[in-house]
This record gives structure tokens, sequence and C-alpha cells, in this order.
């Protein structure tokens, strides 16, 4: 058992070193305020599935019906992939999806998803973990 | 999911890229495979292999009732929910697991720490560490990879599958989907694109025993060789050396670059496995930067 874990571990390490590295990116820290939390319902106007973060941009309308587009910024693709979401089967363009968003820090209207609600009404968390949450950020402050 | 198959097989065939068959050595390890010439058979798909493995990431569905299922990909979640044995009330999960606390602002913040503790810096002469600091404290607007530029040689790193000839050996990263047609034949730089400015270079190899040597040169100024604010100039030189012990590829590069480097850098030596996945090779998605302009901080990571 214990040959078997080492042998899993080195495999992992070695998988690792031979990944090919993703396009890199910044901080998403940098642009985007985690602790400043924003829920934005809008019509999905399109899909943008490329590096360094896929984009999702949103028809946000306000109570005088005026419409703001948010761009909203995620993961790389290849996280995505990683876990088997793309963006043709979860993301369809025309329908109304909900973003729990990490804001730009200069207030513009764009963020970095944290949660998206579905059509349907299904909440997926993405890469997130909320305060909240039993054993997030334990010994932050 | 846009997934494309790069026409490997069709490459392979016309390569004469038929897995080399190995067997055990004498002392119980896998012997290095090797072509009719007698040289090592790099040919194969090395380490993570141009993704398509899958199983990297996982997706909870957590009930209301705080019960947890866990899949794979997204598809078999699906497939639960359709067959009730998930219910739509159920919160998705879709997160990478090794992040600490499951937030990735920390993982970023370690990332940081680390390649700044542990890393293996170019020893660059005096005269240019205030650059190198500038560099590095200001990497967000100055690291060209950012602005979606390629990382170029010797920071793309090593190739994720190889195909190799009598006469070239054919290197393809899934970064970008970049490759680089390299000849093996013994001859010299090309005089004009050796004086060019690329982010690949002009590569020429040679075996050296049984290792596969490549002299790079005609870079640009506009890569750079690591995130920390690590330059290099137009005038690097770069021998990558790539050698196949068994089932295992190694590979390691040396930057020369006297005009800002004290002495010759070594890059950290890379091992990759043999993968011996079928999965098909996936596209890397074009780069389109949207963020640069709306960073208010420095922080890297």
């Amino acid at each position: 058992m214990r040959h078997g874990c080492a042998g899993a571990l080195m495999l992992g390490a070695l998988l690792w070193a031979g990944s090919a590295d993703p396009a890199a990116h910044h901080a998403v820290q940098a642009a985007f305020d985690q602790d400043d939390h924003a829920t934005v319902t809008g019509v999905l106007t399109k899909v943008l599935w490329i590096n360094p973060h896929v984009r999702w941009f949103l028809d946000v309308k306000d109570e005088s019906g005026k419409i703001t587009t948010w761009t909203i910024s995620g993961a790389g693709p290849g996280g995505f992939r990683d876990i088997g979401i793309s963006g043709r089967d979860v993301f369809k363009t025309g329908a109304t999806y909900t973003a729990i968003v990490a804001r730009a820090r200069d207030k513009s209207p764009s963020g970095y998803v944290l949660t998206f609600i579905l059509p349907d009404g299904r909440k997926i968390d993405l890469w997130h973990q909320y305060k909240s949450e039993p054993g997030a950020g334990a010994g932050e402050k | 999911m846009t997934r494309v198959v790069f026409g490997l097989s069709l490459i392979a065939l016309l390569a004469g890229d038929v897995e080399a068959q190995t067997r055990p050595a004498s002392n119980g390890s896998t012997a290095t495979p090797r072509t009719p010439e007698g040289k090592p058979d790099l040919s194969g798909r090395w380490g993570g292999g141009g993704g398509g493995a899958g199983g990297a990431g996982g997706v909870q569905a957590i009930e209301p009732d705080g019960q947890v299922h866990q899949f794979e990909h997204y598809s078999e979640y699906s497939a639960a929910l359709a067959a009730g044995r998930v219910s739509a009330n159920a919160k998705i999960v879709g997160r990478q697991p090794n992040y600490r606390h499951g937030n990735n602002v920390y993982s970023e913040r370690d990332a940081g720490f680390t390649q700044r503790a542990f890393g293996n810096p170019p020893l660059y002469k005096p005269e240019f560490w205030e650059r190198v600091q500038y560099l590095d404290e200001n990497g967000n607007k100055e690291d060209t990879t950012f602005s979606c530029f390629p990382p170029g040689v010797p920071r793309l790193g090593p190739p994720m599958r190889i195909v190799q000839t009598p006469k070239d050996v054919i290197l393809m990263y899934q970064n970008r989907n970049m490759w680089r047609v390299i000849p093996i034949d013994g001859r010299p730089h090309d005089p004009v694109n050796s004086q060019d400015q690329t982010f690949l270079g002009d590569a020429v190899g040679r075996w050296e025993g049984d290792t596969l040597v490549i002299d790079v040169v005609g870079f640009n100024d506009v890569s750079w060789l690591g995130w920390p604010g690590w330059f290099h100039t137009n005038n690097m030189r770069v021998v990558e050396r790539l050698r196949r012990e068994g089932n295992t590829l190694h590979y390691q590069a040396t930057v020369h670059d006297p005009d800002v480097l004290m002495a010759p850098w070594e890059m950290d030596p890379r091992a990759l496995p043999l993968n011996t996945s079928d999965a098909p090779y996936l596209e890397d998605p074009p780069c389109l930067d949207f963020d640069l302009s709306h960073m208010l901080t420095r922080e890297r990571g």
C-alpha cells in the first residue's frame, strides 16, 4: 500500500511536470476584489472560450430599462475542459443567467465569476469556496 | 467542447512514427527503444500529452441535506441528473481540488511566494538587478505572456509530442498549438534565420551519444525566461538537451546570454513519463486579454 501511494505520488508529480503550461495568466486578485461581490442577471449574448480566461457577456437591464453589458471572467478553458464543462452544453446564448461575481476593482461592469445560476435554477460554483462554507478561509482574516 | 485531433496519426504514419516496442532490459528496467539507425527513438506522447486525459478536476453535486455526489466530469453529473440519481436542487461545484481553502486567490498567492522563495533565478550582472526588480514588480504590465505573446524558447518547456525521423525531429506543444521542425542532419544554422528575431529561434540538432542536443539562436528580446522579471537579450543562445531513458524523457535547457548574465543559466530539468493515452489532442484556444486595463494592483500569481 505504501509503495502504491508513493508510486501514485511519483506518477502525479511526473504528469504535472510534463503537463503543457496553459497560457500564462495574471493574478485574479489584481483586477477583481474577491471580497466585493455583485449579483447580476441578464441575457447571455456571447461566450468566448479563450485563454487566458473564459469570457461571458451578459446584457443586464436595470430598473429604467437601460441595458449594460457585463463582461464576466472565469478560469481558463483548460480548467473547464478538465471537469468536462464546455461552452455549448452549459452556456447557451439567448438564455438568462445570473452570475455572482467578484467585482472589478475599478468598478467597471465586469467581474470574476464565483457562481452561475443556470436558466433552470441550478447553481454551479466555479473554482471558489465562500467564506461561509465549512472549512473555508480557516486561518485567514 | 471544441476538440481537435491534429491529424497526428497521419503525420505519424508519414514519418514512420510507429510507437517503438519496448522490452525489459536485463536489469529489469525498460530498455530505450531505438530507430533502425541506432539512435534513441524520442517519438511519443510525453507527460500530460496534450490534454484529454480527464479526471484532473472533478465535479461535485451537493444535495440540500449535505449528501455529496462526486463525478469526474460534468457529463457524468448530467447523466446522473437525467437518471434521477441527483436532484436538480443539488448545488454543483466545479473546481480544482488543490486550492488552499478552495480559493484560487490563496493558490495564486502561494504560487507567487513559492516562485520567488524557491525559484532558480538566472544570475544577472549587477547593472541589471534594478531592471529585473522593476520587471518583477510590474510584471502584470511588462510580462508579455499576459498580453498573449508566446512564451518562446525555453520558457515553453518540453514538448508534449515528438515525431522523429532520420533527418529531423518534430516537437509539438499544446501551448498555443505550437510546433517546431528541427533538422538533425548536421546542417549549420541558417544564415538568414539565425539573424532573425523570433520567439522560437533558429534551431539545429545533433546527436551527442544518446542525447539530442538542439542549438537555438535568432531570438527576440520580448519573451522572458521566467515570470519574476527574468528577461533576456536578442543575443541569447539556448542549448536544449533531450534524452530518453526507457519510458522517461529528460529535458534540460541552458541559456547563454553573456550580455546580461554572469554565467549560463541552467533551467530546472524536467522528466516526463511516456503517455500511452490515445485520447484526442486538444486545441489550446487562442489568447485574448481583457484584463490588463482593469488591473489596479501589482499582485502576481
